[in-house]
């Protein structure tokens, strides 16, 4: 008998029957006739608070426009600090922030991609629309809380109680051979993760061994014939007449049943991880590279992991006064920069490297003219990191805008700017919806075109709908 | 600790609990005495956990009396923690530097406060509170710091709304946390002194104002008094503020620094900046408020303030339109309900307690208005929640209550070390639950009101933080105290935590009746025939002779259930 998950989870006691499959799968998948070299993974890493991505890629030789906006307040990162790289599209030099060594060489080396100006939009907008209202806009823009379930959803007006990783992986997972979630996190469960049919499954980051990222305790090995173990999985099959019991049921049932599953996984080395010394970002990327590595046991073939660093809402602090390419948003870019550089090296090792995409999401970027607390305030449109070996990359890639290239124009109350008057900040309005961002990853990922607008419900109003920055 | 009239009205535990057996078995109690049943959901509602000497006191007093004598209880403390220099001195470790630069103290009292302090729905609420009010370690590094900001929620929590805003708003934590601070006007030009005396050439900071709206007051959009959205007439809501609004409020919320540094601790001495007292209005040489940004400003609804005026007129004024506004009764009374009964109120619930907020705008008790309200309402009372009729009435317990939940129910003995807490390699804390204290990961606190139930329409906040993860580390915890203890471990864990279950193998030759216990006690006897069967069947496999693992394994068992972990 074969069963795919979604087979597995068509049944009543869907959560359940999974566990019994996914644990005898495990033992048995190395025998099972797999195309080892049909794998692609998505790993998504969301930077939690609003990173400042104007500080991120910073116009070298146009810097004086950023700077008239940054330096009297003590944001702008000195130009002779700039990691320079050549972006041939926009024909010009531009500059990542000091921090970001890692992801530099990656550039150089073509596998790391920006994307510019990307945020939720409900329709195609700029200035002229936005200031007339004569476009809808995303609901309560400049809001964390509203932003963030935009960039997860897709959904930039209204609500959604799915995002878009999970439905992407409801539409990619079945070609997966056992019922290991398609999606797992290490961060929780954020509404990316969640879809129509798919749920995320929560395990704890490295150092954590990857045979105990789930454990339940008290039971032995195997715990099969245990009578409580047993009882407390009849348990999560009653008084399903109950809403939240059936929720927390399901959630249960799974991690009960993963968590066997598990046991089986040992603690593969993912080298050049671990990084020394550990970081948060770090140990969540290393146990996604030990998932990956037991791809073919777990008989996965589309998964889409999810990581998360905060800290980025810097409000106040956010340079060190008189030094602006130190103090905490260089800290938490060493730390990106460092994290996904040796999760690239990790999957070169592992042979995937073309097989395995990396991507930020955040809030929103932040005003463009600061606050006076060496900070920064929300903002909406901002820049990306796309990273992997089918990366076309060391290029900028977006949706051109007002001064015909994807890169806004700098410039308070300028084109790009919902700001208006001697006030205005600097918050530009996006040029790349978030829809065409995530529709290029999830039709690389396998998501055929037809179903394209199942998982990005507003692509139809953007065009193009993908944008080439993967091969 | 405890109060001497829990003390003189205490019965024993095995007596309460047998009480229970008694009156399901059709022995009625005194007549107006409340059920066994609704008291056991009205204390889940209102205090940190039921145990069986409160659940005999509540049912002989009466519910009202209960929440007047909550109301006058002494107000818990947290320790007075001396203010050190906000770099740690290098001489300051080991002891001093968990003491002083964690919020382990805070934490641990916490805990203890719940587990053993008698103002239960004070601190339910002031716990509530918190999550609503954030601040966080994120961006408040000292303990010392944190805790009078704490303190305040606790001794605001059956205060009044509007004062608590006021106090907030003026707490020099959460100046800090959401940059009010030190925020400053922005020099004219050409310059305007009697504008902005002394300013900056950036703009005011953003961050307080728009979070005072969006999260501690009236939220995005407007509301009708049930707390549903008013639509406009094309069926859309109606945005409350927009971004003008709040580069308005921001201009308000200048000109405020910290009050005069405190003298530092005697090891050190020096000074140490006052996180102690409210903010002060920052003066020139000649008493001028030179941070300030004195211009007009429009407000909420198009409130104009003329400008001009004082620092501290302009606070009130603009505290009082926010407090005015008629979002705010709704927009906390829903909160407030979904925190302490239900994800998941009806429209005319929300309704009741908001016109309860409403009424009491001007009263010094408002909060104990309310919170008496939410718990008092026919829709929060009752022996038996009818899952055909209200199949989504409940919410799922958050980690905190989770705990001490199950602590209090089987008389513990804490050092309150209960936050992060890792025994045999197994993280078992609240803050492994995604709950840890005094550090959510943002003013958005550990979970959205907007969350939903996995696979299902229905609210569950709590869910956004119940995975696959946590859910196990909940059960490894009922795994860890049941089984066994969470043994002592020097310096930093005391005495440990261990439950006293002695009282309970009496009841273990009779798997029926020790179930029936236990299903009074904690799912205030609403076990489904089914959920029954699956434990009497481990408990009756156990031989009699071993009482105290048929007591281990019928607690575990109904404590890592869905049917435990959703309070209903």
């Amino acid at each position: 008998m074969t069963l795919t998950r979604r087979d597995v989870l068509a049944r009543s006691f869907g959560a359940f029957g999974a566990a019994v499959l996914a644990f005898e799968r495990f033992g048995l998948l190395n025998a099972l006739a797999q195309s080892a070299g049909d794998y692609r993974a998505l790993v998504c890493i969301f930077l939690a608070g609003g990173n400042d991505s104007g500080n991120v890629v910073i116009p070298y030789d146009d810097y004086s426009t950023y700077a008239s906006a940054r330096q009297a307040s003590g944001l702008a990162i000195p130009q002779a600090s700039l990691l320079r790289i050549t972006v041939p599209s926009m024909g010009a030099e531009f500059g990542l922030h000091p921090s970001l060594t890692g992801l530099q060489t990656l550039w150089g080396q073509g596998r790391v991609a920006v994307v510019c100006n990307v945020g939720p939009l409900v329709e195609p907008t700029n200035r002229d629309a936005y200031r007339n209202r004569t476009v809808r806009i995303p609901t309560n823009l400049f809001s964390h809380s509203d932003q963030v379930n935009q960039w997860q959803t897709s959904v930039a007006e209204g609500t959604s109680s799915t995002g878009w990783g999970g439905r992407t992986a409801d539409r990619t997972a079945a070609c997966n051979a056992t019922s290991f979630p398609p999606v797992t996190s290490m961060a929780g469960t954020p509404i990316f993760t969640i879809g129509s049919v798919e749920r995320p499954l929560a395990i704890a980051a490295a150092p954590t061994r990857l045979d105990g990222a789930l454990r339940l305790d008290g039971f032995p090995n195997p715990p099969d014939n245990d009578a409580r173990y047993v009882a407390l999985q009849n348990l999560l099959l009653v008084d399903q007449d109950k809403t939240l019991v059936r929720g927390a049921s399901r959630v249960t049932g799974e991690a009960v049943a993963m968590e066997r599953a598990l046991r089986a996984a040992g603690d593969p080395a993912v080298p050049p991880f671990p990084l020394n010394p550990r970081t948060s970002l770090g140990n969540q990327l290393e146990q996604i590279a030990k998932l990956i590595s037991l791809r073919n046991e777990l008989g996965m073939c589309r998964q889409i992991f999810f990581a998360s660093l905060g800290g980025f809402d810097t409000h106040n602090g956010q340079v060190v006064g008189g030094n602006p390419a130190a103090g905490t948003h260089a800290g938490l870019l060493a730390q990106v920069s460092n994290a996904m550089r040796t999760f690239y090296d990790a999957t070169v090792a592992l042979g995937v490297a073309s097989q395995v995409v990396t991507f930020t999401l955040s809030d929103f970027a932040r005003t463009l003219v600061p606050n006076g607390n060496l900070g920064t305030d929300h903002a909406w449109g901002s820049h990306h990191f796309v990273m992997g070996g089918s990366v076309l990359g060391g290029d900028f890639y977006g949706v051109p805008g007002p001064n015909g290239t994807v890169f806004p124009t700098l410039a308070p109350n300028g084109p790009d700017d919902t700001d208006e008057g001697g006030n205005a900040r600097g918050r530009f309005i996006p040029t790349t919806a978030t829809d065409q961002y995530g529709a290029t990853l999830a039709a690389w990922l396998g998501v055929a075109g037809a179903d394209l607008p199942a998982v990005f419900p507003n692509i139809g109003r953007f065009g193009p709908t993908t944008l080439g920055f993967l091969g | 600790m405890e109060s001497a009239v829990f003390r003189v009205c205490r019965t024993s535990f095995v007596g309460a609990a047998l009480a229970f057996v008694l009156l399901a078995n059709g022995v009625q109690g005194v007549d107006a005495q409340p059920s066994w049943p609704d008291t056991v959901r009205l204390l889940e509602q209102s205090t940190f956990g039921p145990t069986a000497p409160l659940i005999a006191y509540v049912q002989q007093v009466g519910f009202e009396a209960f929440l007047q004598e909550q109301l006058a209880a002494p107000t818990t403390d947290y320790p007075d923690l001396p203010f050190w220099p906000q770099n740690r001195p290098l001489t300051c470790t080991g002891d001093c530097a968990r003491d002083n630069y964690t919020n382990d103290a805070l934490q641990r009292h916490l805990f203890r406060n719940a587990l053993y302090g008698q103002d239960q729905l004070r601190q339910r609420v002031a716990f509530a509170l918190s999550q609503i009010l954030v601040v966080s370690r994120v961006d408040i590094p000292l303990p010392s710091w944190m805790r009078g900001y704490q303190q305040l929620l606790y001794r605001s929590a059956l205060g009044n709304y509007r004062q608590l805003l006021y106090d907030v708003t003026l707490h020099p934590t959460m100046g800090r946390f959401l940059d009010m601070l030190n925020n400053r006007c922005q020099t004219r030009t050409p310059p305007e002194p009697t504008v902005c005396r002394n300013g900056v050439r950036a703009q005011p900071n953003e961050n307080y104002a728009r979070e005072l709206l969006q999260l501690f007051s009236i939220g995005t959009f407007a509301l009708n008094a049930d707390g549903t959205r008013r639509l406009d007439g094309g069926g859309g809501p109606i945005p409350t503020y927009d971004q003008r609004t709040v580069e308005a409020f921001a201009r308000v919320f200048t000109g405020w620094i910290l009050a005069p540094a405190l003298p530092g601790p005697s090891e050190i001495g020096g000074t140490v900046p006052n996180y102690r007292d409210p903010m002060r209005a920052r003066q020139d040489s000649r008493m001028r408020e030179d941070y300030h940004d004195a211009g007009p400003k429009t407000l909420l609804d198009g409130f104009e303030l003329r400008g001009g005026q004082s620092q501290t007129e302009e606070l009130n004024a603009a505290i009082d339109n926010i407090a005015g506004h008629p979002n705010v009764a709704p927009f906390i009374s829903k909160q407030l309900i979904q925190h302490l009964v239900t994800s998941n109120p009806t429209p005319a619930y929300v309704a009741r307690i908001a016109a309860v907020f409403a009424a009491g705008r001007n009263s010094p008790t408002q909060l104990y208005e309310v919170a008496r309200a939410i718990v008092l309402d026919p829709e929060a009372r009752g022996d038996f929640k009818d899952p055909a009729s209200e199949p989504q009435y409940s919410k799922l317990r958050e980690p905190v209550q989770f705990i001490t939940n199950i602590l209090r129910a089987f008389n513990a003995t804490s050092d309150g070390v209960l936050n992060s807490v890792s025994v045999g390699g197994s993280a078992i804390g609240s803050a492994d639950m995604s709950q840890d204290l005094f550090n959510a990961p943002s003013v958005f606190s550990f979970y959205p009101p907007t969350a939903r139930v996995p696979g299902e329409t229905a609210l569950g906040p709590q869910f956004a933080i119940f995975s696959s993860l946590t859910s196990l580390r909940r059960a490894n915890f009922v795994n860890r105290v049941i089984f066994s203890t969470i043994p002592a471990a020097a310096p930093n864990r005391p005495t440990g935590t261990s439950i006293d279950l002695a009282a309970w193998d009496s009841l273990a030759d009779d798997p029926d009746r020790l179930i029936e216990a236990l299903n009074g006690l904690l799912l205030h006897g609403a076990m489904s025939n089914e959920m029954r069967d699956a434990i009497r069947a481990v408990v009756e496999g156990i031989p009699a002779a071993n009482a105290r693992a048929r007591v281990r394994n019928a607690i575990y068992l109904i404590a890592t259930s869905s049917q435990y972990h959703v309070q209903r």
